[in-house]
């Protein structure tokens, strides 16, 4: 199931005004598209939030906090 | 996810027993079902408990409540409510059951994929947002729901949020949050950036403490040397000095040469001592005394069951006792009677070991010869130290003479040999406090023990790796709640922008003889110009609006709508009916005659499928109703009759009506 256009496009709008990669866009749609198809298992949902937090540039998190 | 209503079912309930099929014959849910109901069959009554059974608030209800859905005069114990669903294609069911004696409303959750019957309300999870009271009266509804999307503050953004999934951020921000809550609890450590750069300073003081102690330590013992050589080399000068006197110096080095003896007896001594000083009992006879003590209170000497009784069983059977003596039937009677006095269990062979033990040391002589051992490496210590400090005089007052001998020169040169031995044990110290291993400095003092500071930066790395870790998932998370926000203020107003935009083009179609536009979706709808519009127009933005979100949304809902038309006109009828079936992918709609008209036809033709049911309640009023019912197409109750029949259907109670 895709997600609502408007809503990709303001994840990836966000990801960059906040100074990370496009990646991290991707695993955030992926993760946000597995949670809309439902009956995600507990090892999906780790590998959604492990995959996404990788994918935070560290740099820029710290510079953010 | 796409959700569709199978069908439902209700028996002993105020509105007549009946069983609603929505499927077609593959069993997938027609795209639009009219179910024909005339005034006071239960359209009311139905969506309720529709709404109810769906939400789980059922379960909430009091006893007045509860027997408010008995029929008028009925005395069943009680009744029930059954909705059927499709959730992406997999069934799933609600039960009601009302308890009128008692007064109680109880729920059962049917998922045949998934565990069967469950007690209680217990949709999937990812479901539940989606049965909420009030999510779901944007999809059963009546006319109400018009104004509910302009009066109630958040029906309009709620419905935005579901249907165009904006909830997911949440989902993702709060399961970011829990993930972070978890890891910062089972932290001990810093968990803060300030903390951490704190702990970092502290790493790299740290750091620096040690390149200045290995430093110091690299230039005490280069010192050492230096002094130790000089020292050396004026020890040289001196004794040079000193050769005319060959006597002295004769004399000087037999004094050290017993310097030196006395030396070694003293380390033999102390090691001798060391070696007596061992054995607790050559420390006091009275700790001698005391195990023996103890030793006789314990229990008398037994053997080990386990592993001795079969040397008795053997014993028995020879013909000589162990000591030679021909073994007689007597004693073979007493050896076998003493046995079992000491034969014990296995705990006894630890004591026995214990008191092997302690035997063992006190024959190694008579009592107290160990503690006499070690009082005589006592003195013998004492004496060789005497000898050694006797020697050290000698080889001093020898040394002194060959100085005070040597002239102003060697006074000099005396004078800074000292010096350099002074700075040598200066040094010495200094190397030893830094090899010191630190294991109990006192605190707020700066620290000279290497092994100390490499101790604690390896505490401090620990520390810093973890805090680091805990740090960084802290400001990770930050960012993932940050870009959710934003992301939901960006796409919330992109997709607000849109809707208008599509609604009020939409308003124009519909309403073209009456024209009304949409300002904004703000919590609410708002009309350009006036606060409302005629009751007409207000279902007609309704539909627009939910017929729009539908269209865009990727979640799939049933439109179940109690009373579709209202007071619309028959061109907005058609305008509406022709874009319902195109907007969703099940329509279900309670209609009684007076609404057949240009509305049902205009959905009839858009939509794929349609089935049309006619449902009655059998009263004697209605007993004309009867009379032409089509053969093997209805079902009757006790209480009401339902027809699965478009031609009964349309010409249902037309000349009641006086069409």
């Amino acid at each position: 199931m895709s997600l609502d256009p408007a809503l990709e496009g303001a994840i990836r709008q966000a990801v960059r005004e906040q100074g990370q990669k496009p990646a991290l866009a991707e695993k955030m749609i992926a993760w946000l598209e597995g949670l809309g198809q439902g009956g995600m298992s507990a090892t999906d949902g780790d590998g959604f939030y492990a995959r996404t937090m990788a994918a935070v540039s560290a740099e820029e998190a710290n510079d953010a906090d | 996810m796409r959700i569709n209503i199978s069908g439902w079912s209700s028996r002993g309930l105020r509105c007549p027993d009946v069983d609603i099929d929505l499927r077609q014959a593959d069993g997938t849910p027609f795209h639009a079902a009219f179910l024909q109901m005339p005034n006071g069959t239960g359209k009311t009554t139905t969506l309720e408990l529709l709404k109810a059974t769906l939400s789980g608030e059922a379960v909430n209800w009091d006893d007045t409540k509860v027997r408010s859905f008995l029929r008028r005069g009925a005395t069943n114990p009680s009744g029930q409510f059954i909705i059927k669903l499709l959730v992406d294609g997999k069934p799933l069911t609600f039960e009601l059951d009302l308890d009128f004696e008692h007064g109680r409303a109880t729920c059962a959750t049917t998922r045949p994929g998934s565990g069967g019957i469950g007690k209680g309300w217990a949709p999937p999870p990812e479901m539940r947002r989606f049965l909420a009271r009030s999510f779901l009266d944007l999809f059963i509804f009546n006319g109400e729901l018009a104004n509910a999307l302009f009066e109630d503050r958040s029906s309009a953004e709620n419905a935005v949020d579901a249907l165009c999934q904006l909830y997911l951020l949440e989902e993702v921000a709060g399961e970011a949050d829990d993930r972070w809550q978890k890891r910062a609890t089972s932290v001990v450590g810093p968990k803060t950036s300030g903390a951490l750069a704190t702990l970092q300073t502290r790493r790299t003081e740290l750091r620096a403490r040690k390149v200045a102690l290995q430093r110091t330590r690299k230039k005490a013992v280069a010192d050492m040397a230096d002094a130790k050589a000089a020292s050396d080399a004026l020890e040289v000068k001196i004794n040079a000095k000193a050769t005319g006197l060959d006597r002295d110096n004769s004399d000087l080095a037999d004094a050290r040469t017993a310097e030196a003896t006395a030396n070694a007896d003293v380390k033999q001594a102390v090691t001798s001592l060391h070696k007596a000083m061992r054995l607790p009992i050559a420390l006091d006879p009275s700790i001698g005394r005391s195990l023996t003590n103890w030793k006789d209170h314990l229990e008398e000497l037994k053997l080990p069951e386990a592993t001795s009784a079969q040397f008795f069983t053997d014993l028995l059977r020879k013909t000589d006792c162990i000591c030679g003596t021909p073994m007689t039937d007597v004693m073979r009677e007493q050896i076998g009677a003493m046995s079992r006095h000491v034969l014990s269990s296995k705990e006894n062979g630890q004591l026995n070991i214990i008191k092997t033990d302690i035997e063992k040391y006190e024959l190694t002589g008579e009592e107290g010869s160990s503690h006499d051992s070690m009082q005589r490496a006592l003195a013998t210590l004492g004496e060789a130290r005497r000898t050694q400090l006797e020697c050290r005089q000698t080889v001093r007052a020898l040394r002194r003479k060959v100085l005070d001998e040597g002239g102003d020169e060697v006074k000099e040169w005396e004078r800074q040999q000292a010096a350099l031995d002074a700075s040598y044990a200066e040094n010495e110290a200094l190397v030893a406090s830094i090899d010191d291993p630190g294991l109990s400095l006192p605190s707020g003092v700066p620290i000279h023990s290497l092994a100390k500071i490499e101790r604690d930066l390896k505490d401090l790395d620990d520390k810093i790796t973890e805090a680091t870790d805990t740090v960084e998932l802290r400001a990770k998370t930050n960012v993932i709640q940050a870009i959710v926000k934003r992301a939901e203020e960006l796409a919330r107003r992109t997709i607000k922008d849109e809707l208008l935009k599509a609604c009020n083009a939409r308003l124009g179609e519909i309403l073209a003889d009456d024209p009304i536009e949409l300002e904004a979706i703000d919590g609410h709808l708002r009309l350009v110009g006036q606060e409302r519009g005629s009751e007409a127009q207000t279902l007609s933005v309704g539909y627009t609006f939910l017929m729009t979100l539908l269209e865009r949304g990727e979640n799939r809902f049933p439109l179940l709508v109690d009373s579709p038309v209202g007071k619309m006109d028959g061109r907005v009828r058609r305008q509406v009916g022709k874009l319902i079936p195109g907007l969703c992918d099940q329509f279900v709609t309670f209609v009684i005659n007076t609404e057949r008209a240009d509305f049902v036809p205009a959905v009839e033709k858009s939509a794929k499928n349609t089935s049309h049911l006619t449902f009655f309640r059998k009263t004697p009023g209605n007993a004309r109703l009867m009379t032409n019912l089509p053969a093997g197409r209805y079902i009757e109750t006790d209480t009401g009759v339902i027809v699965d029949d478009e031609g009964y259907f349309d010409t249902f109670d037309m000349e009641v009506e006086g069409l």
